[in-house]
């Protein structure tokens, strides 16, 4: 009964969380066709076994705090308008990108999408036509309106196209685990992620990776700090590895596509210099203008000339990170504005 | 000084010169006008919310309540609807993003035919500004008025000064290039502590 209980709580926070703030209509569909189910469940809880009934919770409770996210005030429009034009380069299949705000300092993807689940363990309960996948992924709070940061999301979708795809479990096929293959499936995961990131990003993975885990040793769940820079570093001179053979093996036994470098730096200091944000002229720049505004971040300080000696350090993080939020909004605005011209 | 007509403005923003006028993104050309450009409602705001506290304090006595907690975030996308609610404070910007040549500055305006549902708004932005251009609506009517992000409801009329007045002149700004609202930091005035001891 309990249980029960708590899914009728879920429900009716859902409801409620759909009815007040702004909805997508892809999220909004994704919503109503996981409640319609949820009410199906609960009017007939006795049916189903009691294993069922708290996986069901369980899932239910984690998806709900991304999708809450999702519909909240601070959804970081930016950061995931980019990560959406990346992921088609990924799948053909339509998705939806959710984002939930940490109070940590703390990145994550959340692989359980609560439809696809239950598609998989009831499939008469799902129709066929709630055909999204949700990526859930979620940032800390207070980097919400730092896109420099955002970079790590790279990494984190790179985990839903590992999930969804099966990338590193392709790579053990194609090379087992040998002293510790649960620690190592972990390791291979995180390095794959790590490289896909920086196919978009390159080097700002590097310097978020060196800003938020700056001496990080090995642990079971990820390479330390240094073998994760000096990989990405080596992937993106060109260099071979092993462990980049290795995943670009299973990427290519998956006819997917490879590891490879999708971003151009623009040139934006004669922007940036002026405070004005930059013209994104191509999808390929859209990515580059990070580690670009990283660079530039890097070599500008309070002792510059004007603008920047009017700025204390604090203002310039800030407005080098604005400049880049604009930059890429304003490339948005004109792509939806162009796609609407014409009769 | 000169009001600017339609073919400065857009000489203006045609020049490549650091010091020129600069707006980001403008959508249609016909939104520069014979002697004003119109500018678009932005997407991200700053609701007021009433709280327990009665009153906004401006000095920061031990009952201070920071100012942004009078105020609620939201963010929309172009061609979504916002809704400004009688008598109720909101801040937002233009969807463009301006940068004004250091002999230029601007007035900004709502269009006359926001003004005629009761919302007005008049700021000016000083030479050498950088930014979104800062906007605090107010619903003078009886009725809430549904707005569209993205949609022409101000109007900015450029004024050319006989010298050039740069914005950044040594002193520090309290929104220089600010992307999005930001709400008062009259708090943070530095007369305050005179007036405080006096």
């Amino acid at each position: 009964m309990l249980v029960r209980n708590d899914l009728a709580l879920i429900e009716s926070y859902l409801s409620e969380v759909i009815h007040t703030p702004y909805f997508d209509s892809e999220t909004l569909e994704y919503v109503n066709g996981l409640l319609a189910i949820v009410r199906a469940v609960i009017a007939s809880h006795a049916s189903y076994p009691a294993d069922f009934l708290l996986g069901l919770r369980r899932l239910l409770w984690a998806s709900s705090k991304y999708l809450s996210g999702t519909t909240s005030r601070e959804v970081p429009y930016e950061a995931v308008f980019a990560l959406r034009k990346a992921l088609h380069e990924w799948t053909t299949e339509h998705f939806i990108i959710t984002t939930a705000l940490l109070e940590d300092l703390e990145y994550h993807f959340f692989g359980l999408d609560a439809l696809q689940v239950l598609r998989n363990s009831v499939p008469r309960l799902v129709p066929p036509s709630l055909n999204r996948l949700l990526v859930q992924m979620a940032l800390p709070k207070l980097y919400r309106n730092r896109p420099l940061y955002s970079v790590a999301l790279y990494h984190e979708l790179g985990h839903f196209v590992d999930s969804h795809r099966g990338v590193v479990k392709m790579s053990l096929l194609l090379q087992p685990a040998r002293a510790n293959p649960q620690s190592e499936q972990m390791h291979r995961a995180e390095h794959f992620c790590d490289l896909l990131a920086a196919g978009y990003v390159g080097t700002a993975m590097c310097k978020l990776l060196k800003h938020i885990a700056p001496n990080d040793p090995a642990s079971p769940s990820h390479p330390s700090t240094a073998d994760r820079v000096s990989l990405i570093e080596q992937f993106l001179a060109g260099k071979r590895a092993a462990m980049i053979d290795l995943l670009q093996d299973a990427l290519k036994s998956l006819k997917m596509p490879a590891l490879t470098v999708r971003f151009v730096e623009p040139e934006i200091s004669a922007s940036f210099q002026n405070i004005r944000p930059y013209d994104i002229k191509s999808e390929r720049e859209l990515h580059g203008i990070l580690p670009a505004a990283w660079s530039f971040l890097e070599k500008i300080g309070p002792k510059d000339a004007v603008p920047w000696s009017s700025l204390d350090d604090d203002s310039i993080v800030k407005t080098i990170n604005d400049l880049v939020e604009k930059s890429i909004r304003n490339y948005s605005i004109k792509e939806k504005w162009n796609a609407t011209a014409g009769p | 000084m000169q009001l600017l007509v339609r073919n400065e403005i857009k000489a203006s923003l045609a020049n490549d010169d650091e010091d020129s006028l600069f707006i980001d993104p403008l959508l249609e050309e016909d939104q520069v006008g014979a002697v004003t450009i119109d500018l678009r409602l932005g997407y991200d705001f700053l609701v007021s919310v009433l709280t327990r506290k009665p009153f906004v304090a401006i000095y920061r006595e031990n009952d201070y309540r920071s100012i942004s907690s009078y105020f609620q975030n939201t963010r929309r996308e172009l061609g979504d609807r916002f809704v400004l609610y009688p008598n109720q404070v909101v801040l937002t910007t233009t969807l463009e993003y301006l940068s004004l040549p250091s002999d230029v500055y601007a007035d900004i305006m709502t269009r006359s035919s926001y003004n005629r549902l009761g919302i007005s708004i008049s700021t000016m932005l000083q030479p050498g500004f950088r930014g979104c251009a800062p906007i605090e609506l107010f619903n003078h009517g009886n009725n809430a008025v549904e707005l569209v992000v993205g949609s022409r409801m101000f109007q900015a009329r450029l004024t050319r000064l006989d010298a050039k007045a740069r914005y950044l002149d040594g002193r520090p700004r309290k929104y220089y290039g600010d992307v999005r609202p930001t709400v008062s930091r009259a708090s943070h005035d530095k007369d305050l502590d005179r007036l405080y001891k006096a």
